[in-house]
This record gives C-alpha cells, sequence and structure tokens, in this order.
C-alpha cells in the first residue's frame, strides 16, 4: 500500500525535482569511485599492484581481515579524501531535500503527522528523537531512499547507473537513513568514520522531520464527520416507498451499464430483488424509516482490526475532530476559546448552546467521547485531557478560524453571484435585440409579399433524374434505366417557404406527379432524421433535398 | 600474521533476503560479529565478509544483507544475480512474511535459471513462541517440498544461527564438488551427501535444539 502511496503522481514528481539532478550529474562520473569498505579498498589496490608490477610485496597478503584492512595506512590514505567527497554528496542532497519541504506532497506529509500523533499517543514520553526515527523511518526509508538506490524504477533517470555510482548512490542512501536512524555500527564498523556527517546534521535533520509534520489534517477538503459517521452502527434513512420504487425502476431500466459484472454489489442485489414493482399512488406513498446497514461490509470492529488502529484511536480521531469544530464555528474571543483550551468547559459550552441543535449534538457527543476515552485510559482528566487538548490547539493553529474561511468564501460567492448577474442581464439584452430584428423582418417580408405575390414565384428550375443522382438527391429509383435518361423534375417555389417538386417524362407537357413541399416540413423531417421523402418513382434524400433548395432559391431574395 | 593467507579458500557470496522487520541483520550481525543489535536499523544494504570452517574446510563468505522493506524490491534482481547461495528468511511471528518466501524463490530460480540453487530457509525469532503464526508443520512442508532444509532460529538467542549459515555454505561446497553431488538432488549411495543428508534430517526434527 505504502509502495502505490508513495510512487503515486504527486510523489514522483516530488523525487523527480528533489533529485533527478543530482542523481543524473552523479551517475555521469562513472569512474568515480568512493568505495570506503576497507577490504574492498584494499582488495582493489594491490590487484591494482599485481596488475601493474607483476607480483605482490610480501607486506601485503591477500586475505586479511576487515580489521587489518582497515589498519593499512595506504587504505586510509585512499579512504580519507573519499569521507569528505561522500560528506560533501550527501550534503547537497540533503540540503536539497529540506529546501524541497514546501514541495512534499501533502499526503506524504500527512502520513508523518499521523505517524509523530500516534506514537504521542502510544508512548506519552517519547522524545523528539524517538518521534524523529520513526518519522524517518517512513519518509527516507520508504520514500527518499528507494529512489536514490534504484532511480531507474522511479523514473527519475533513463538509463541503470554503473556499479561505481551505483555503489555511490548506495552510501548516500545509507547515510541519510543513519541520520534518521540511531545507527548501530555494529554492522559495517566501517561507516562510522561517517559519524561527523551525523553529528553536523543530526539537528537540521530532526526540525526538518518535525516541520513535515506542521499540516493540516483534511477537515476542509473532506468532511471528517461525515466519514466518521459512516464508520458508525445504526444509521438510518428516511425514505418514499415510490422514491424506493423509482430509483429501482431507473437501475432496472440501465442495468445493462450498471450491472456489467454479475458479481458485483448491485447485481446481486438487483437480481435478489427482481423486477421494480409499480409507483404506488400518490395517497398511498409512505415516508419510512430504514435502517442501513451493509450486507457485505461487516461491523466496526473488523474494520478497526483492517486498518490496524483501535477501537480507542476511533473515539480519539472523533473526539478531535468534534472538537476542533466546535472551536471552529465559535468567535476565537469567546471565553472558553481561551488557552490552554479546557475541554470539559469547551464541550459544555457547546451542548448548552442556544438556537443551534447541531452545536448542542456536538456538545453533547464530546462529552460522552470524553467520558469514554477517560474510562479507556486514553486521556486523563487531571491534566486536562492533555493528550487530547494538545492535538487539538496543534490542529487549530492550522486551520485558523472557521469564520474568517467561511467569511472568505462568502465574499468569494457573491462576486461569482455578481458576475453572473451581470451575464445574465446581458443576455437579456441579446434576447431583447434578437427579438426585435426578428419581428422587423417579418413585417418586413410580410409587407413584401403582399406587394409582389404574382412576381415572386420562383424556377422553375429542372435538374435531369441522372442529375439528382449524381448528387445524392435520388437516394433510390424504381425507374427502369433505360427510361432514366427521359425523366427530368422542375422545382418551383410559388411562395416563400413553399416549394413544388414535379416529375416530368420528356414529350408530355403535364408532370407525371406533383408534390407540394413546405419548407418547415421538410425542416422536421430533418430534425427527426427522417431521411426519405417518397416520390413513388423515387426517394429523395431529405437533407440533400434541402441543400439544394437552399442553393437554388436562397440566393433570390429570401425563402 | 595472516595464518590462513596460503590456504585456497573457497570464496561464496551468499544474500539474505526476506520480508522488512523479520531479522536478517540481526542474524547476519549474530553469525559474523558475534553481537546482537537492539536499536531499529533499517537496513539499506550491508555488506559483510566472514570466514568459516566447513567440515574442516576453510570457507569465505561474502554475505549481502538486503533491505525488506518492500521499496527497495527493485534492487533485488542485482542480488539475485550475483548471488551463489541464499538465507531466505521469514518471522516465525509473521505469517505474512512467511508468505513472501515462495515469490523469492521463484525470481531466484527465475534470474539463476537453476531450480537446484542452493537455499536455506529460516524462521526467525523462535524465541517468541507465544507470537507464533507460522506453523512449524507448514514451513517444514514448504522446506520438504523445495528440498532445502529449514532451521528455526533466533537472532536473539543466538539458537541455530552459524548451523543456518553453516548448512548454505555446505550446500554450497557440495556443489562445487560436483555436479552430480547436488544437495536438491535425489538420494544417493555415495557416502558423503547421504550421511550429510542424514545430518540434516536430525536437524529438522528437532530444530531448535
Amino acid at each position: 500500500m505504502m509502495t502505490t502511496y508513495t510512487r503515486r503522481g504527486p510523489g514522483q514528481s516530488f523525487l523527480k525535482s528533489v533529485l533527478a539532478e543530482r542523481i543524473n550529474s552523479l551517475i555521469e562520473l562513472k569512474d568515480l569511485d568512493l568505495e570506503i569498505n576497507p577490504l574492498k579498498v584494499y582488495e582493489c589496490m594491490i590487484e591494482q599492484i599485481e596488475q601493474d608490477t607483476g607480483s605482490l610485496p610480501a607486506s601485503l597478503p591477500r586475505g586479511i581481515t576487515q580489521e587489518e584492512a582497515a589498519a593499512n595506512p595506504q587504505v586510509q590514505a585512499i579512504i580519507e579524501p573519499r569521507l569528505a567527497m561522500l560528506t560533501e554528496i550527501a550534503n547537497g542532497f540533503l540540503t536539497t531535500i529540506i529546501e524541497g519541504l514546501e514541495e512534499a506532497p501533502y499526503g506524504i506529509r500527512w502520513i508523518c503527522k499521523q505517524i509523530r500523533s500516534l506514537t504521542k499517543r502510544k508512548y506519552p514520553d517519547a522524545n523528539d528523537q524517538a518521534i524523529c526515527t520513526l518519522i524517518g523511518g517512513f519518509f527516507f526509508l520508504r520514500f527518499i531512499n528507494p529512489a536514490i538506490v534504484t532511480p531507474k524504477s522511479y523514473m527519475l533517470i533513463d538509463g541503470t547507473p554503473a556499479e561505481r555510482p551505483r555503489r555511490t548512490l548506495t552510501y548516500i542512501a545509507k547515510m541519510l537513513q543513519n541520520l534518521a536512524n540511531k545507527p548501530s555500527y555494529a554492522k559495517e564498523p566501517y561507516m562510522a568514520k561517517l559519524q561527523p556527517f551525523i553529528h553536523q546534521n543530526k539537528d537540521r535533520v530532526n526540525k526538518f522531520m518535525l516541520d513535515l509534520c506542521e499540516v493540516q489534517d483534511f477537515y476542509e477538503s473532506l468532511e471528517m464527520d461525515n466519514y466518521v459517521a459512516l464508520s458508525k452502527k445504526d444509521l438510518q434513512l428516511s425514505i418514499t416507498l415510490n422514491e424506493i420504487y423509482a430509483m429501482h425502476a431507473l437501475i432496472e431500466k440501465h442495468s445493462a451499464e450498471l450491472c456489467r459484472d454479475e458479481n458485483s454489489h448491485l447485481s446481486i442485489i438487483m437480481s435478489e430483488l427482481g423486477p421494480a414493482p409499480p409507483l404506488v399512488p400518490r395517497k398511498e406513498n409512505r415516508a419510512i424509516t430504514l435502517p442501513l446497514y451493509s450486507k457485505w461490509e461487516t461491523a466496526i470492529d473488523d474494520l478497526t482490526a483492517a486498518l490496524d488502529i483501535t477501537q480507542e484511536e476511533v473515539y480519539f480521531m472523533e473526539a478531535k475532530s468534534i472538537f476542533v469544530q466546535i472551536l471552529r464555528t465559535i468567535p476565537s474571543t469567546s471565553a472558553v476559546a481561551k488557552r490552554p483550551l479546557r475541554l470539559e468547559r469547551i464541550a459544555d459550552a457547546a451542548a448548552t448552546s442556544k438556537n443551534d441543535a447541531v452545536m448542542v449534538r456536538k456538545g453533547i457527543r464530546a462529552m460522552e467521547l470524553l467520558s469514554q476515552l477517560q474510562e479507556m485510559r486514553v486521556i486523563d482528566k487531571s491534566d486536562g485531557f492533555s493528550l487530547l487538548r494538545d492535538e487539538v490547539e496543534q490542529e487549530l493553529q492550522h486551520l485558523g478560524s472557521l469564520k474568517e474561511v467561511v467569511l472568505a468564501e462568502t465574499q468569494k460567492l457573491e462576486e461569482v453571484y455578481k458576475t453572473i448577474r451581470d451575464h445574465n442581464t446581458y443576455l437579456v439584452g441579446q434576447l431583447e435585440t434578437y427579438k426585435n430584428y426578428l419581428h422587423n423582418v417579418r413585417s418586413q417580408s410580410e409587407g413584401g409579399r403582399r406587394k409582389q405575390q404574382k412576381h415572386q414565384v420562383l424556377g422553375p428550375y429542372k435538374f435531369t433524374h441522372q442529375q439528382l443522382e449524381k448528387e445524392g438527391v435520388i437516394q433510390k429509383s424504381n425507374v427502369p434505366d433505360n427510361r432514366r435518361a427521359n425523366i427530368y423534375f422542375n422545382f418551383t417555389s410559388p411562395l416563400p417557404g413553399t416549394f413544388v417538386i414535379s416529375l416530368h417524362y420528356k414529350g408530355r407537357n403535364r408532370g407525371l406527379l406533383e408534390l407540394d413541399l413546405k419548407l418547415d416540413d421538410l425542416l422536421e423531417m430533418q430534425k427527426d432524421n427522417q431521411d426519405d421523402l417518397d416520390l413513388e418513382y423515387v426517394q429523395f434524400n431529405v437533407p440533400k433535398v434541402l441543400a439544394l433548395l437552399n442553393k437554388r432559391f436562397a440566393r433570390k431574395k429570401g425563402w | 600474521m595472516p595464518k590462513y593467507s596460503h590456504q585456497p579458500c573457497r570464496e561464496f557470496n551468499v544474500v539474505v533476503l526476506g520480508a522488512g522487520g523479520v531479522g536478517k541483520s540481526c542474524l547476519t550481525a549474530q553469525f559474523v560479529h558475534n553481537e546482537w543489535i537492539e536499536s531499529y536499523d533499517p537496513t539499506i544494504e550491508d555488506s559483510y565478509r566472514t570466514q568459516v570452517s566447513v567440515d574442516g574446510r576453510q570457507v569465505v563468505l561474502e554475505i549481502l544483507d538486503t533491505a525488506g522493506t518492500e521499496q527497495f524490491v527493485a534492487m533485488r534482481d542485482l542480488y539475485m544475480k550475483s548471488g551463489q547461495g541464499f538465507l531466505l528468511v521469514f518471522s516465525i511471528s509473521s505469517k505474512a512474511s512467511f508468505d513472501e518466501l515462495e515469490g523469492l524463490r521463484d525470481d531466484i530460480i527465475r534470474i539463476k535459471d537453476d531450480e537446484d540453487i542452493p537455499i536455506v530457509i529460516v524462521g526467525n525469532k523462535a524465541d517468541l513462541e507465544d507470537q507464533r503464526a507460522v506453523d512449524r508443520a507448514r514451513a517444514f512442508s514448504l522446506s520438504q517440498r523445495w528440498k532445502a532444509p529449514y532451521y528455526e532460529a533466533s537472532a536473539r538467542t543466538r539458537t541455530n544461527v552459524d548451523e543456518a549459515f553453516t548448512h548454505l555454505c555446505r550446500q554450497l561446497l557440495q556443489r562445487e564438488d560436483g555436479p552430480d553431488d547436488g544437495p536438491a538432488g535425489p538420494s544417493r549411495p555415495d557416502d558423503p551427501t547421504s550421511r550429510r543428508r542424514r545430518r540434516r534430517r536430525r536437524k529438522e526434527k528437532c530444530p531448535i535444539l
């Protein structure tokens, strides 16, 4: 789970921004050898000597021990500058990481904060050093260092680093990890040579890890109390019969989409329920109260087990959330908001507040939680519930006053409202203009029509069968092939918006067939996707006919 | 000064693999330095060199102690390539750590392209019997299936630590002595192998003692 988390988008781009450049410039130095394991250095050294001189002096035997290698002055001389170099590189990495604090993804920081809170709750005596060790066990061990030692798999570099840079990167990661955890040099004694790096940086890295925790919980973006509510039992829903039936029918109607997987919860429910019943008459429709439970989810006890949190922690989180909500609702100048917070008084004030049922409920719940947590010995009245109080106070520092947030929000919304209103006014004005315009056009064309009615007849325009077939106006023809050459059509517009299509046979004066068409009907047909216009001997294509009419008649004085 | 410098020593690369926090480093540090590590000091990559005597033969072991933390999974391929023998460690108090072994072995066999690669299974934290989450029987059945020896060990009490590493060395030596002498092969009439196999059986039956 953590892997998925730390490799997600925001985490990845953070890693890229703080690490990619340094790693890339390091792996370019393919031959830079910063090995400080004396045995390895010794072996490498004698191999080199043997290669150069063809033999080994008696003073440099093979197969010596770690201690012997470490005591060798030549080995020491090789290692000394490498230690300085490693320290410089690691310092560079650390500086970039620390400077990247504000770019660190919220999710990562929130996890760090949870580690701090949970540690404080579980071990009230834990000092900052112990907490930093645990945060480092997440931030460096699971987030930063994997990317340093295997940068390719975090897409920070393209190729695979060569052996020597890879070893250097491993050293950098080990050094950073040693900063976070108290190293036992029992494992690799030579690493003790890097102790100065740890001493120099201990303070700044610890401060950085505590700074990482300074983020707010997600009260703002997510309604924490709603989540807590979801984890509760005894949920009820007030709903009418017809609402249920309508919902049922709706799901049924779209079941092909919604219930594709027959093992999905919805499919199972739907097949158990069968077809949706018809709606009942309004008179018989009633609101009922449904106790809600999930067929699939097991109760909260198992949920806590699954999340690896205890009931105490659930209560603690809920209490913290409720107190934060209460305190953000009351004015910060109010007497109960003074520090140090007195939780019992706050709960009491909320529970007895006037004209605010929600607040009263929160106050009562807060009181219940206080006594429950006290019974569970999570918090203690004698020290003013300090464990809970400190966390609430800390949270409030990040959140600021809810009132101010709401005020700012209101102001923003008012601006939006004003913009919308302005736009609305503009649109209404536009509408008015169009109306006037239409009115003018209509009265003009009507007036004109009366005057020139006689001369208004347009056409006829003659089209051969072949022509119309080629243009796709005729989409189907029942006329035998050998007769087609003798068929032609006349298009006439006696009145604007009215057309007459007549079918003629060469040599005959009168048309075989005449069809009166209203533009409105044609448009209607097009809108309904009715493409066929039947002329008995031929079928016209409606959109093509429209296009043709448009081309022929619109250019002249309007329709 | 170096008393073994002229002996023809065999050198083997051994890699210690397993889930995070099962005690790979503690086992290794006990084996190499006789030291118990108390603090939480997660490993990224540590290397050790030590010389041991196995059935009268001197062997130099280059032991690579690896990160169990799942995020370092990308390093495993490289380790598996370099290793000649593997100590697969789980904690008897963590079922999940036991379940991870299967995948590790698959990867080793795939990368080494060798079904008979020397492997020893170690169930660490045997001193935490009250927190046991992996039945001994289950571990043994895995051991039989893989034809790989199983040791229940405790780095804390230094139980079966040397035995596990020594057994891996023995497998590596046998393998080097002759391809027909592989420890994973079916039982052969030739003497040293069957003797060794008997010894292994005995250990498997009573892994803690």
